[in-house]
Formats: structure tokens, C-alpha cells, sequence
């Protein structure tokens, strides 16, 4: 079941064009319950056309979108049901803040999708302890909070909607690094232990390789790869023709690799390795590093083998 | 919905028109607006019609799009009509009750129309040739006078440019935080006015905090660059007048001479 996309198409209306764009093309997928992918793209691929689609906040103007088997389109199915099943978090999602109190903020979404104060307060608090927000906060006014306050609170309004779905476009986009962290962490707890479904866009390939299990890549409104975190990022060459980077340690892997660094324990022969590139790593020992752990470990594996 | 507004929006294109300095263009609007409003007379009329189609095809605006920016007029429009049609005193050609329509009433209506339609056609052709930029550096050349009774032009200018400027920019922020909260759950489209007004907070609070972060940012960003007012401020790209805006005044005059001629002699 979940969400199972069949052949989507969208066109902006512009008025300055005399020709209609394409901005996504024939896009077919499906995500089941309980994943946890990575869009990617460069800029103007369609990400952020497709995800309103996602939504329900745009149309397809031909192809199907199926939530749970029902067709979302029908003109039966409620849009408003659709939103609460599946959260979008937009790209710096604090400028969305306008209530007078963080609570009042957080219970927006409930309210709109029909629960009484009560309902909704205990909703917002126990988002807000999810999301690292201190109950001190609670009447304090959004706009006096910091950026990264904000934006856990601007998150907090969208999960007390308590979706099955959240779909994020970029949602670190300028946080520090501790903000950053903690963001992840709270969407790894989502993930696992609420079972909740996450798609996100990102722009930081290292931040799409230590989290999502698999990667959708878009490439002037089409979908052109789909499959596990690992597999995408072995196709180095065609990223880069795409205008897109493999993770920082891939890419200090793929240089030892080159340069003969793991002969002991890959067991590849170095002529081998420099001559097949970057697809022998894939066929030495299967799993790639994809952070730095990863890496590090292997290095570390590699310098034992090398004493021993 | 915001979106299909063409009025006083810019179409790139490579025309003779484009090319133009913006004073003969703002002069040219302003003369063609009060010729419009010369006495009627039916030659008159067909002066200016064909003053106009010939603008716009030199222009290589689409018909459809110079079209489009009346639309928004429309409701306006018809009503002044129906307002004349129905209150002109005159000779009777039709009466049912209170409704009186006569034969002036028509010719009024008639000739209403017509000029709005035209009014609203002539000044989205500037707009559509001349940017946001262009136009208020035209305008504040051509009013550079008032400079000496200490009215601040540029100041005003400057003013009207970054308005123009932060128009598409809120469209966009608009629409994404409409999105944004759509996606919240927020219906913004069902109920009486008043109902509307209220579910349209959560939509212009963030505006109007984001409008005023923009205006402090960019006044900093304008501090930061040193800028201090119109005195000895140079421009960029100058406004001089080259052969083809002195031929297009010489159109220009012969028009209104024509006009001129049309809707107080012969007439």
C-alpha cells in the first residue's frame, strides 16, 4: 500500500514562455510504510514540484497518485485527510510561524484537522517533548525564539498532526551543527520507533548517505534512479554528469582505491583497482563506506591487515 | 490568482518599442491618455485605434496577454456602462419601467468603454516594454526639476523602484506560505467574507514579518554599500536620447496634431 505514484506529470503555467515546460515527467515510484529515502537533484530538477504533488498542493495534469489504494485525484478522496496522512515540511518552515504562543503555534494543524482544545494540547505536548522543546516555552511568543528553536517548533507544528508520511525539503537548510544533529536524531527516532515514513530532500550528500536507506535521484524533471543509498552513490560518473556529488568519504575511499590503497583488505589487485575505477569497489567487498565511520573502520581493517 | 495579473508587468522581447528611451514611452502613455479624452468624435476614435494596433504589433507583445490586463478592469468597466446606459437624459429609445435607455446613453457607454478599454491597453503596453527600473529611471529624469522646489525625486523614485522590485518576491513568499499552511490543514477558501479575513492570518502574519525582515536587510545591504540619497549619484546606464526617440517624438506629435485636428474641428 502507501503511496504509489504512477506516472505523474506537471507543467507550470507560464506566462512569459510561449512553450509549456516540462517540471516533472512521467514520475512513477511508491514508498511503503516505514522507509526512510532521500531525494536528490539539482536545483530546478523538480524536487520541490514533486513533494507539492505529495501534498496534494498541486495537480498532476496527467497520471495517477494512489495513497493507501485510493485514488487521491478521484475528486472523492479528501484533500484535507491526504494532509494529515502525509506532512510536508517546506524549506525553511519557521517563516510559516504566526500564532502568538508556541502552543497555540504547534496546535494549528490538529485544530484544522477537527480536534477538540483538549485533544490537541495533549498532542502538542508531547510533540514538543519529542522535538526538544522545554514546556517553559510553551507561552513564549515564536518570533523571540532562535533560529533553530524555531525551527524545531515550526517541525513540532506538523508532527502534532501526527502523520504517517513526513515529507522534508531540506530541513536543515542553515542550522548549526548541533541543530542539525539533533534534527536527525529526532527524525532516526521517528523513523524507527514511530514508524513513521520520511522523505527528504537534501542537498548534503553526506547527510543522505548516513541517514536514508535508499535514493530517489531527479534529473531535469525525471526520475532517473531509484535504489538503495548504496547502489546510487557506486554510480559516481553519472552523478556528476547530473551536477550532483558522492559523500565526502566515498570519495576519499575512491581516491585510496585508486591509488592501491586497499590490496590487503579487499584482496583486489592495485593494476586492477586503478584500471576498472570506480566500479571495482562495488565487486571487492560489497559494502561501500558511506560515512565516516564506515571509512574509518575500513582503514583501520586495512592497517591490520598490512601489521599482521 | 495572482499570477494572472499582467498589468504593469514586464514582457521580454526584442522590439523597436523595448529599445525606446522610457521618457518618449511615459510621455507617449500620458499624451495618448488625454487624447483619449479629446471631445468625441467618431474619427477620432478610429485615429487612436489604429495608433494603438499599430503599438502593439510593433511592440510583439501577444495580443492575448495585452488583452489579459483588462481583464481585471472588467467588472469596473461594466459597471460605468450600465451606470450611463441607464442615467443619460436624452432622446428615448427603449423604455420598460424605470429602465430608460437612450440614444446618447448608448453613444456615452459606447465611447466609456472604449476609451478604458484603451486607456488600460495604452499604459500596460509601457509597462510591458519598459522595466520597473527604466521606468523610474525615466520618470525621474523627466521629473528632475521639481529637485530644485526640494521635492526629494530621486528619494521617491528610488522608493517606487524597490516597491515594483518587492512585488514578484512577496507574490512568491505569498504563495509559498499559502502552500505552507494549506498543507497544515488550513482551509483559506470556504466562508462569509469576515470568516475569510480571520482564516487569512495565519497567511499575512508571516507576510508581513517576512516583508519587514526583507526591508531591514536590505536597508543594511544599501548602508553597507554606502549609499546616501540622489546627490552626485551617477547611474549606470545614463538615459540618452538617440536618433529613434527623437523619430518616435515626431510620430508622437503628428498623432496628437491629428488628434487634435479630429476632435475640435472637424467635429
Amino acid at each position: 500500500m502507501g503511496i504509489v505514484l504512477k506516472n505523474i506529470s506537471y507543467q507550470y503555467k507560464d506566462q512569459w514562455q510561449e512553450e509549456k515546460q516540462y517540471a516533472i515527467r512521467d514520475i512513477s515510484f511508491s514508498l511503503e510504510k516505514g522507509e526512510y529515502a532521500a531525494l536528490i537533484g539539482h536545483s530546478g530538477s523538480g524536487k520541490s514540484t514533486l513533494l507539492q504533488h505529495l501534498n496534494g498542493l498541486l495537480r498532476p495534469m496527467s497520471g495517477e497518485y494512489y495513497f493507501d489504494g485510493e485514488n487521491v485525484f478521484d475528486g472523492k478522496f479528501s484533500l484535507q485527510k491526504l494532509r494529515q496522512k502525509v506532512a510536508l515540511c517546506f524549506q525553511y518552515p519557521e517563516y510559516q510561524l504566526f500564532e502568538e504562543t508556541v502552543l497555540k503555534d504547534i496546535v494549528f494543524g490538529p485544530k484544522n484537522m477537527g480536534f477538540d482544545q483538549q485533544t490537541c494540547e495533549e498532542k502538542a505536548r508531547k510533540v514538543m517533548e519529542l522535538a526538544g522543546i522545554s514546556p517553559k516555552l510553551e507561552t513564549a511568543s515564536p518570533f523571540a525564539l532562535s533560529g533553530g528553536q524555531k525551527r524545531r517548533v515550526a517541525l513540532a507544528g506538523i508532527l502534532a498532526m501526527e502523520p504517517e508520511y513526513l515529507i522534508l525539503d531540506e530541513p536543515v537548510a542553515g542550522l548549526d551543527g548541533k541543530g542539525k544533529e539533533n534534527l536527525f536524531s529526532l527524525l532516526k527516532y521517528l523513523n524507527e520507533k514511530e514508524n513513521i515514513t520520511i522523505l527528504l530532500v537534501s542537498h548534503d550528500m553526506d547527510d543522505v548517505a548516513e541517514n536514508a536507506r535508499r535514493v530517489l535521484v531527479m534529473d531535469r524533471g525525471q526520475l532517473v534512479m531509484d535504489d538503495t543509498t548504496e547502489k546510487v552513490f557506486s554510480r559516481e560518473k553519472e552523478l556528476k554528469d547530473m551536477g550532483l556529488a558522492i559523500p565526502q568519504s566515498l570519495q576519499f575511499y575512491n581516491r585510496l582505491t585508486a591509488g592501491g590503497y586497499f590490496r590487503n583488505s579487499s584482496g583486489a589487485d592495485i593494476r586492477d583497482g586503478a584500471a576498472a575505477g570506480e566500479t571495482m569497489q562495488t565487486k571487492t567487498r560489497g559494502k561501500i563506506p558511506l560515512t565516516v565511520e564506515e571509512l574509518a573502520a575500513r582503514i583501520l581493517e586495512e592497517h591490520q591487515c598490512f601489521e599482521k | 490568482m495572482l499570477r494572472e495579473m499582467t498589468l504593469g508587468q514586464y514582457y521580454k522581447a526584442d522590439s523597436p518599442l523595448h529599445r525606446l528611451d522610457p521618457r518618449v514611452k511615459l510621455a507617449g502613455t500620458l499624451l495618448f491618455v488625454i487624447t483619449l479624452f479629446f471631445p468625441r468624435s467618431v474619427l477620432g476614435l478610429i485615429v487612436a485605434t489604429l495608433f494603438l494596433g499599430s503599438v502593439i504589433v510593433m511592440s510583439r507583445v501577444p495580443f492575448s496577454m495585452v488583452i489579459r490586463g483588462v481583464k481585471p478592469l472588467f467588472i469596473i468597466i461594466c459597471f460605468s456602462a450600465i451606470v450611463n446606459l441607464l442615467c443619460t437624459p436624452g432622446t428615448v429609445l427603449f423604455e420598460a419601467g424605470p429602465v430608460r435607455i437612450t440614444q446618447e446613453g448608448i453613444w456615452i457607454s459606447f465611447y466609456l468603454v472604449v476609451r478604458l478599454v484603451y486607456l488600460v491597453m495604452g499604459s500596460s503596453i509601457m509597462t510591458f516594454t519598459t522595466t520597473p527600473n527604466q521606468l523610474t529611471d525615466g520618470l525621474e529624469k523627466s521629473l528632475g526639476f521639481l529637485q530644485r522646489l526640494h521635492i526629494p525625486i530621486h528619494e521617491l523614485s528610488m522608493m517606487i523602484s524597490i516597491a515594483l522590485r518587492f512585488i514578484p518576491i512577496l507574490t512568491q513568499e505569498l504563495d509559498k506560505i499559502m502552500k505552507a499552511q494549506m498543507s497544515r490543514g488550513a482551509d483559506l477558501e470556504s466562508g462569509n467574507i469576515f470568516q475569510r479575513a480571520r482564516k487569512l492570518l495565519p497567511v499575512l502574519v508571516p507576510l508581513f514579518i517576512s516583508a519587514i525582515r526583507r526591508a531591514s536587510d536590505l536597508a543594511l545591504a544599501m548602508d553597507a554599500r554606502c549609499y546616501s540619497g540622489g546627490e552626485g549619484r551617477t547611474k549606470l546606464k545614463p538615459l540618452i536620447y538617440r536618433r529613434n526617440d527623437f523619430i518616435a517624438y515626431g510620430i508622437l506629435l503628428l498623432y496628437v496634431v491629428i488628434m487634435i485636428v479630429c476632435g475640435f474641428w472637424i467635429a
